[in-house]
């Protein structure tokens, strides 16, 4: 566990992830020796194959996204460890497995090929109900996946096609951030549920919605939503957003049915005011890339380029002095003036807390103030933005809670 | 009905439709005063006379072609090749006669003639008299291709056949004769051309046969059944137009299929209908399609070795465990 | 004289000749042009021997052809210009373009038809034949075929069938002298091929395949035998093809000699000395003038046609796989 992680991304640049590449082939298994800049996987967009180059020097550690995977530009493909033995984070096989069968381990090795070998029936049937054919084990002759193969599977993985009143779930980002930081977990949900990713009043496309509190971030998102005719949804919340979502319970326009909290703001009066500013004021790679790396466990799970990507965006939109007001008003002199365990308290619904044990940001602490029907995930080695350092773990959880309530 | 032999359903067919329809008659060899060395045309000349049921030379080539051209001026002739081992003989007046003439010339004809034979192994005829050759046939565009398996087809099939406006090669195969069945009195009973039958509903696998292969396959599904797999039969009793629909229901339900024909394999016409389910029912099909057919090579005399390479019901039962696998 | 035609008769003759010679002509031009598709095969100088034989039969007989059929289409009455539209793949052709020159039909005239496998016309005529006897009919049917065509099994099969069974069809040897390259003396042991009709219990008789009025006389006796129910008989009419096999030929295997020799025996020129006499310069001169301009009316109107839309034969099931 004391292996790093280094992140293999296509183009992590800032934008939106419109554009898809399926995974052709990877080069390498899991415990295959990489150096950095060699080929590991080959993606392939519309137009053309591309040829992804080991970030480190070190061993494949983890696949996120097999061969024949369709993703998003921007998502973490896999990890590439500084050590040998590490074929997979252990916390991820003992938290990311909550309904784990031999047919869904991801950590079987990527069989070298381009396609899983699977019958027509199969594939067809594994696209009409969202599972992913290398993820199943094919039972049939030369390890053929057949139509029992993803019966079998789709016995056990939810059936998202098949839930007709699914519900949307509500991403909401952090402070400083916009909603392209969900770009890493959004690919590695297994439910099928339609996704909904606002902007926070003062940030991304939501720049000029004026807000002063965590109570008028939370009317706008209550707006949003109705607006889009959402009365019912699931919501996963991160640092101000978590605060937000809690604001959001309170006000009671949205039914929530269950609810993620990542390192959430409302539960507590710490949080450290030096970061807020710092990651809000610098103006270069330099005086940006130390803010940054206070906000995770491990710098290296940054991708490449992060900090040039994040201030080439808040150039684009001229956000720096709006979020300097926001974060005057809520967060003023480094202390959260808003408290909301009392609507974590009230609710009744299934409902996590996660946070990093190495929290720079807000103590983890805060996390002791969750009811009893909370769960609460306590990740090692993570520090603020656990779902840009261990997506699928993140991604995991959410299916659990979004499965539990069966739509 | 009446409980009939399959060449007494045959032979029932030609004497209705030559009774309802004078411009019938019959050709081929031995037909008349001996009545078919299968006896199928028994009987036909007494009745009918010379005129109308004729005993000719030693000539397929010919006959054929003439069937072609008395088909387009008038009458409508039913030819009888003895052997479907002869029938290249007509090849020529198949493929280059008969099958073009109704389209380069613009509709100005019609080829209402039947080309009726008998193919397949099994009675020890040797290499030059047991061939079934089905595919040779059903790959000539413009001209039906049909293989009735029970006496009640026969009938039916033979009927439709006779007043088809188009050329109708209709395949009989010499262990199917004997066989009996319930079959139809009434002299408006006609199977159309054109549709498959369901001869045993399953719901595992598809097995899709020809012609006497059908028997078998019913065996093998009888032997499956033991085997834990429910086994449906369509009988392919029209070759050419095929009945598409019916092999795409019958996937679209069990998902699996074997072809089985007693024609060789390579370029055959379990080929064709392999790459037919490829074409319509891929995204149904949980495994490759399997063929049982004849081995590419001539077949024997000796009964142990034509035993050997005939399709039969035990190797139709493997095919399928391989298939469902 | 029994069975001659009549004056009347001989001038249509006449005047079918000229037309297919300038139909045959103009194809020629076409040819060098670059202008026609395919391989054509021209019939010049044996115009005679399918003109006048299908000048006894009736709307009713049937004729089957051969590739090389010009003569044969013009004489059993169709027009040459659906006829040179086919040729040219018009949409007003004979076939509406879906058969070419090789093949042309016309089931009402009772053409059916042009024929491209050698000697397959044979048994077709037979069968029509046999249709014909079945039916009780009084019509007889009629095979054109070639000294190439004589050499085919087939033609065995079919005339022991016709003659066993007294069918009424009539065999027209147009012995050209040639099959494709090769010369009939190098194809057959007997120079007169009729012979072997004896062979089948069929009467036969030689005739001057270039003279219209000699084949007519021939072979109006053998379907007037044939209509009475007496069975088939066999015309060997000796001519000689001017022109290669086809528009494909490259020639030099026909002598020079034999060319001229059988071009001073022209077949128009035959027919325009016997009837000067009778009919006159004149008139038979305005009857070449007036074909000719038929025939150039034609050429012009078919090359000017549409060419047709092609459409997938669905009505047919047995052509339902065909796309």
């Amino acid at each position: 566990m004391d292996a790093t992680r280094h992140p293999i991304v296509i183009d992590t640049a800032g934008g939106e992830y419109m554009e898809s590449v399926m995974v052709v082939d990877w080069a390498r298994k899991p415990g295959d020796p990489v150096k950095m800049g060699e080929t590991i996987v080959t993606v392939e967009t519309a137009k053309a194959a591309t040829e992804i180059a080991a970030p480190h020097d070190g061993y494949l550690a983890q696949i996120l996204h097999a061969a024949g995977s369709e993703v998003p530009v921007g998502s973490i493909l896999g990890y590439v460890s500084d050590r040998p033995g590490m074929a997979a984070s252990s916390t991820a096989g003992e938290v990311a497995q909550p309904q784990a069968s031999a047919a869904f381990t991801r950590d079987i090795p990527a069989p070298r090929r381009a396609r899983a070998i699977a019958s027509p029936l199969a594939r067809r049937l594994a696209a009409e109900t969202g599972i992913d054919l290398a993820q199943v084990k094919g039972s049939g002759p030369n390890g053929r996946i057949k139509k029992r193969d993803i019966d079998k599977a789709s016995a056990i993985l939810p059936k998202p096609a098949v839930l007709a009143d699914a519900l949307p779930i509500v991403f909401l980002h952090g402070f400083a951030a916009d909603r392209n930081i969900w770009r890493w977990v959004i690919p590695l949900l297994r439910v099928r549920n339609r996704v909904i990713t606002p902007d926070l009043p003062g940030h991304g496309s939501a720049l000029t919605t004026p807000a002063r509190s965590i109570g008028d971030l939370a009317a706008a998102i209550a707006a949003t939503l109705e607006a889009e005719g959402i009365s019912d949804a699931h919501v996963v919340g991160h640092s101000l957003g978590g605060a937000t979502a809690l604001a959001l319970a309170g006000i009671g326009a949205l039914r929530i049915h269950s609810l993620c909290l990542l390192a959430p703001a409302g539960l507590g009066p710490d949080i450290n005011g030096d970061f807020l500013g710092g990651i809000v004021g610098a103006q270069t790679p330099e005086s940006l890339t130390p803010w940054l790396d206070m906000m995770v466990g491990d710098p290296c799970v940054l991708p490449a380029g992060f900090a040039q990507a994040v201030l080439w965006q808040r150039r684009q939109e001229n956000s720096a002095a709006v979020q300097s007001r926001l974060a005057a008003g809520i967060f003023a002199n480094g202390r959260q003036h808003e408290d909301f365990s009392r609507n974590l308290k009230a609710l009744r619904i299934p409902a996590k807390v996660l946070w990093g044990r190495d929290d720079r940001i807000i103590p983890m602490a805060h996390a002791f103030t969750a009811p009893g029907t909370t769960a609460i995930h306590l990740l090692e080695k993570t520090g603020h933005v656990p779902h840009l350092e261990y997506p699928d773990i993140v991604a995991c959880l959410i299916d659990e809670l979004v499965l539990s309530t069966g739509r | 009905m009446a409980m009939m032999r399959y060449a007494e359903a045959l032979n029932a067919a030609l004497r209705e439709e030559m009774q309802a329809d004078a411009s019938v008659f019959l050709f081929g060899e031995d037909i008349g005063r001996y009545g078919g060395v299968f006896k199928v045309t028994k009987g036909l000349m007494e009745e009918f006379g010379e005129l109308r049921v004729r005993d000719t030379p030693i000539s397929e080539q010919a006959m054929t072609a003439m069937a072609v051209t008395a088909a387009m001026t008038g009458t409508r002739p039913v030819l009888e090749i003895m052997y479907a081992d002869f029938v290249p003989l007509s090849l020529d007046a198949l493929i280059n006669q008969a099958s073009i003439y109704e389209y380069i010339w613009n509709g100005q004809v019609r080829m209402p003639f039947v080309l009726r034979t008998q193919g397949g192994g099994g009675a020890g005829a040797g290499a030059q008299h047991s061939k079934s050759l089905d595919s040779m046939l059903a790959h000539v565009p413009g001209i039906k291709v049909v293989a009735p398996v029970t006496p009640a087809d026969a009938k039916g099939m033979l009927k439709s056949a006779i007043r088809d406006s188009q050329p109708v090669v209709f395949l009989e195969h010499k262990l199917l004769y004997n066989t009996r069945g319930e079959v139809p009195e009434d002299a408006d009973f006609t199977v159309p051309l054109g549709k498959a039958a369901t001869r045993r509903e399953g719901r595992d696998v598809s097995i899709f046969a020809t012609s006497r292969m059908v028997l078998e396959a019913l065996k093998a599904a009888d032997a499956l059944e033991k085997d834990g797999i429910s086994a449906e039969v369509i009988d392919l009793r029209s070759l050419r137009p095929l009945d598409v629909e019916s092999i795409a229901t019958s996937i679209a339900r069990t998902n699996h299929a074997v072809v089985v024909n007693e024609g060789w394999n390579f370029c055959g016409y379990a080929a064709e209908l392999s790459a037919t389910i490829m074409d319509r029912c891929f995204d149904d099909l949980d495994a490759p399609v399997a063929r049982v057919t004849l081995p590419d090579m001539p077949v024997p005399y000796s009964e142990p070795l034509e035993m050997a390479v005939l399709p039969d019901a035990g190797k139709i039962r493997d095919a399928v465990l391989r298939v469902v696998k | 004289m029994k069975n001659a035609p009549s004056i009347e008769e001989h001038v249509e003759m006449y005047r079918k000749m000229i037309v297919v010679r300038r139909l045959e002509e103009g194809l020629g031009r076409l040819h060098k042009e670059g202008k026609t598709r395919g391989p054509i095969h021209r019939c010049d100088g044996q115009e005679a021997v399918g003109v006048a034989a299908t000048a006894v039969l009736r709307d009713g007989d049937k004729l089957t052809s051969t590739h090389r059929g010009h003569a044969h289409y013009i004489g059993k009455g169709l027009d040459v210009y659906p006829v040179i539209a086919e040729i040219f793949g018009r949409a007003t052709g004979s076939c509406a373009g879906r058969a070419g020159h090789m093949l042309i039909a016309d089931a009402e005239k009772g053409l059916i038809g042009g024929n491209a496998i050698v000697g397959a016309g044979i048994p077709a005529a037979t069968g029509m034949a046999l249709s014909m006897q079945v039916l009780g009919r009084k019509d007889v049917a009629m095979c054109i075929f070639g000294d190439g065509a004589a050499q085919t099994g087939i033609c065995h099969e079919a005339m022991n069938m016709a003659a066993l069974w007294k069918l009424p069809v009539v065999f027209v040897l147009e012995h050209n002298q040639f099959g494709l390259t090769v010369p009939s003396s190098v194809q057959s042991p007997v120079a007169d091929l009729s012979i072997r009709a004896a062979g089948y219990n069929m009467p036969a008789e030689i005739v001057d395949g270039n003279d219209a009025v000699a084949v007519y006389r021939a072979v109006a006796n053998m379907v007037d035998r044939a209509r009475q129910g007496l069975g088939p008989g066999l015309i060997e009419a000796k001519t000689y093809r001017w022109e290669g096999f086809s528009t494909s030929d490259m020639g030099g295997y026909q002598t020079p000699e034999d060319i001229a020799a059988w071009k001073a025996r022209d077949p128009i020129r035959i027919s325009y000395d016997a009837l000067k006499n009778e009919v006159g310069a004149a008139a038979l001169d305005e009857i070449e003038r007036e074909a000719g301009a038929e025939v150039a009316a034609a050429f012009a109107k078919a090359l000017s046609d549409p060419f047709p839309a092609f459409a997938v034969p669905s009505a047919y099931a047995a052509y339902s796989g065909a796309l």
